[in-house]
């Protein structure tokens, strides 16, 4: 079970796996919503099966699968520009590059909101939890705990302004020591 | 960024921006640097919850299903063969990689727990009550509310300090830590300094008090007596509180038509601290020997495999007796850590499990088709993501996990393989209960789980009531072994727990934290009817 994988598509679906959060979370960064995310990741997958051959460097999978998205993202752009909802080509450019360099901080940024999530009173980390996980709506949750829709998005807010807060903390601190 | 661009891209975050807005985003995102960064800040953030969250919901996706991600079919077809493939070749599921421990955790994730009304006192006795309605326990926190009864005497320590005894027919409103409202009934305030200013308003009069003991009688046709015993209190006949009497100490006023009379003071009538406490042991004896009665139907039980009572233990000794009749040797329980304490009443003693290592051992051999658990306990809080009720210190298919989650509900899963591992696959269930209230927390509780075999069926009730059922995928029947309550034994140095040490620091912590006056588990299906004469008998 805990063979090596050998063939290049077991490779692939190995690389592909492991950094599939990263490539999720960049293309998050470039698109409207996580809705636009599930259409494209995909694509991108697929893309990057089909030129899998010529990456030489497995290590540099990541950025390589970024470029890729890139791509996938304006071309997505396109086809959705109809709906007017979509940021400008020069803007997702420039999102684009930004969020490339910081790529190589997403793994400390992962374990340091680990952390600072298990910092946060239990029912708020089930509560902010709740909201990102793929079974329940926004209104099921906010009618669950009595609150409305609007006062739950602020309630959201706040903690991820904390979060973000204490994550920046956390690594400013990893960095001095 | 001033506070309306934040706004413009909060808009944005939550898909809530109009389409005339997004040329100002596109603005902003162009000349500031501090726009994209909280931006790619916020996305980043937004997409890494949703991994964890994705996580900890594919730790308890049922065997076989996908993991719940919305991928597009289309494009991905070609890449199916080897998606499956792959599912079944790598060890680590796709999410996890980022992770530092393993989030399969096979108990799962937790809900939050129900916050309800703050309570505002204390019912510390019931004496002989008959209920208008719900009965509430010895013990319970209670919110807001009316209490309404027929007869006997409730004691009701407010949160300010202040005591009523009430005695029936009656019908009490709670308003606040320090006010009440008698509509009828009998009533006898204590007021120590720091609750000074308690209110007891009736439909005629409201009552201050200010430093003392008075009586407050409201009858059928409210006619209102109030009767000062010590100190003094101030009355008011408006509503604007405007006109005060004062009354003193061995001073009485009765309230007619519209006017106070001077009536003698009477002690006699009114409930008194000692007559329902005397009132009080009575009924706590009657109990008692009702309840050695059905323990001694428990023990001889053919099917009662299990039994702590805690009765008749001596304080010094660090053993449990197992009083079942045909318990089996080796099955007294030994104690570690947890201290004797009081149980459910005055008399009736318990276990206090406070710290990390407090836990009860015992051995129960065999392997049984059917099992009722059922514990008498107190749960203080709930301090780890799981909480131990029953838990294995060796595996072997068919141990069970007995858990109080984090979120209060009870929850049991069985081990499917020989020997297990932190994959949902080597597991059954977890099948789980409602959860707690907050204000169940502190106040004696009566858990009880069924499991069938022959079904795969698994009952939970609480108080009596079912609070959650389900049905294991496969129907093994339950084995025990080396058990512990109130911890978990298994500490990673055996081949068959070695599996323990993968699991993140947050599911190893277990220990339960409050008291346990019963425990008994029977190789049968109690029926529902049982259970709730279980806790009609038991019940504080």
């Amino acid at each position: 079970m805990n063979s090596q994988p050998s063939t290049p598509d077991e490779v692939f679906v190995q690389l592909l796996s492991q950094n599939e959060p990263l490539i999720r979370s960049y293309l998050r960064n470039l698109l409207p919503s996580y809705q636009d995310v599930d259409q494209v990741m995909p694509d991108v997958a697929l893309v990057a099966w089909r030129k899998f051959s010529q990456l030489e460097d497995h290590d540099a999978f990541a950025r390589w699968a970024c470029v890729i998205a890139r791509y996938e993202v304006m071309s997505y752009r396109r086809s959705k520009a109809r709906d007017r909802l979509v940021l400008d080509p020069d803007v997702v450019a420039r999102l684009a590059d930004e969020a490339e360099e910081e790529m190589p901080l997403r793994r400390r940024q992962m374990n340091a909101l680990e952390h600072c999530l298990a910092k946060l009173p239990p029912q708020r980390r089930d509560l902010v939890l709740a909201c990102y996980s793929p079974e329940k709506s926004m209104r099921d949750i906010a009618a669950e705990i009595n609150r409305s829709e609007n006062s739950l998005y602020q309630l959201l807010r706040r903690i991820r302004v904390d979060l973000q807060e204490c994550m920046e903390k956390n690594l400013s601190q990893e960095s001095l020591s | 960024m001033n506070s309306e661009e934040t706004m413009l891209l909060w808009s944005y975050l939550e898909g809530k921006i109009e389409p005339q807005e997004i040329d100002a985003l596109n603005d902003l995102l162009r000349r500031s640097p501090a726009a994209r960064q909280f931006l790619i800040q916020q996305t980043t953030l937004e997409s890494q919850l949703r991994e964890i969250a994705l996580a900890e919901a594919n730790a308890t996706t049922p065997l076989f299903s996908p993991p719940r991600r919305r991928w597009n079919v289309r494009p991905l077809l070609a890449l199916a063969a080897v998606l499956v493939l792959a599912a079944w070749l790598l060890p680590l599921a796709p999410f996890s990689l980022m992770r530092k421990e393993p989030p399969l955790a096979i108990d799962g994730p937790l809900s939050t727990p129900i916050v309800t009304a703050d309570p505002v006192a204390i019912l510390k006795a019931a004496t002989q009550v008959k209920w208008q309605k719900t009965a509430k326990a010895t013990g319970t926190p209670l919110t807001p509310g009316w209490l309404k009864i027929d007869s006997g005497t409730l004691h009701i320590e407010f949160l300010s300090g202040a005591r009523l005894l009430v005695t029936g027919p009656a019908a009490l409103r709670l308003d606040s830590e320090n006010s009440a409202f008698l509509e009828s009934g009998t009533a006898s305030a204590y007021v120590p300094e720091p609750a000074h200013g308690f209110l007891l308003e009736s439909p005629k009069l409201l009552v201050k008090d200010l430093g003392t003991s008075f009586g407050l009688k409201v009858g059928q046709g409210q006619e209102t007596e109030v009767h000062c015993f010590d100190g003094s209190v101030e009355l008011f006949t408006d509503d604007q509180r405007r006109n005060a009497q004062l009354l003193l100490a061995d001073q009485a006023l009765q309230w007619r038509d519209t006017k106070f009379e001077k009536v003698p003071v009477r002690r006699s009538e009114f409930p008194s601290g000692k007559a329902a406490s005397l009132a009080a042991s009575a009924e706590i004896e009657s109990r008692r020997q009702q309840w050695q009665a059905f323990n001694q139907q428990l023990a001889s039980h053919p099917s009662t495999e299990l039994l702590y009572t805690f009765d008749q233990e001596q304080e010094w000794s660090r053993s449990v007796k197992n009083h079942a009749a045909k318990a089996k040797p080796g099955t007294n329980a030994s104690l570690v850590g947890a201290a004797w304490s009081t149980g459910r009443w005055m008399g009736k003693s318990g276990l206090e499990f406070r710290t990390r290592g407090d836990r009860l051992r015992f051995t129960l051999p065999g392997s049984f088709e059917e099992i009722t658990m059922s514990a008498w306990l107190r749960v203080d809080s709930l301090p780890n993501d799981y909480n131990a009720l029953l838990l294995p210190s060796r595996y072997q298919r068919g141990c069970v996990h007995w858990n109080i989650e984090r979120g209060g509900e009870l929850r049991l899963t069985q081990i499917r393989d020989q020997f297990p591992r932190i994959d949902r696959a080597h597991w059954n269930g977890p099948i789980s209960s409602s959860g707690l209230s907050s204000l169940d927390l502190g106040r004696w509780l009566h858990l009880v789980t069924t499991y069938r075999s022959k079904t795969g069926e698994v009952v939970h009730y609480r108080d009596g009531v079912i609070v959650g059922r389900g049905s294991f995928h496969d129907h093994l029947p339950v084995v025990f072994g080396p058990m512990e309550f109130g911890n978990w034994g298994a500490d990673g140095k055996t081949s068959d727990n070695a599996w323990v040490l993968h699991q993140p620091t947050n599911h190893r912590k277990r220990h339960f934290v409050g008291r346990l006056d019963h425990l008994l588990i029977q190789s049968r299906i109690a029926s529902p009817t049982e259970i709730a004469e279980m806790y009609r008998l038991g019940q504080p």
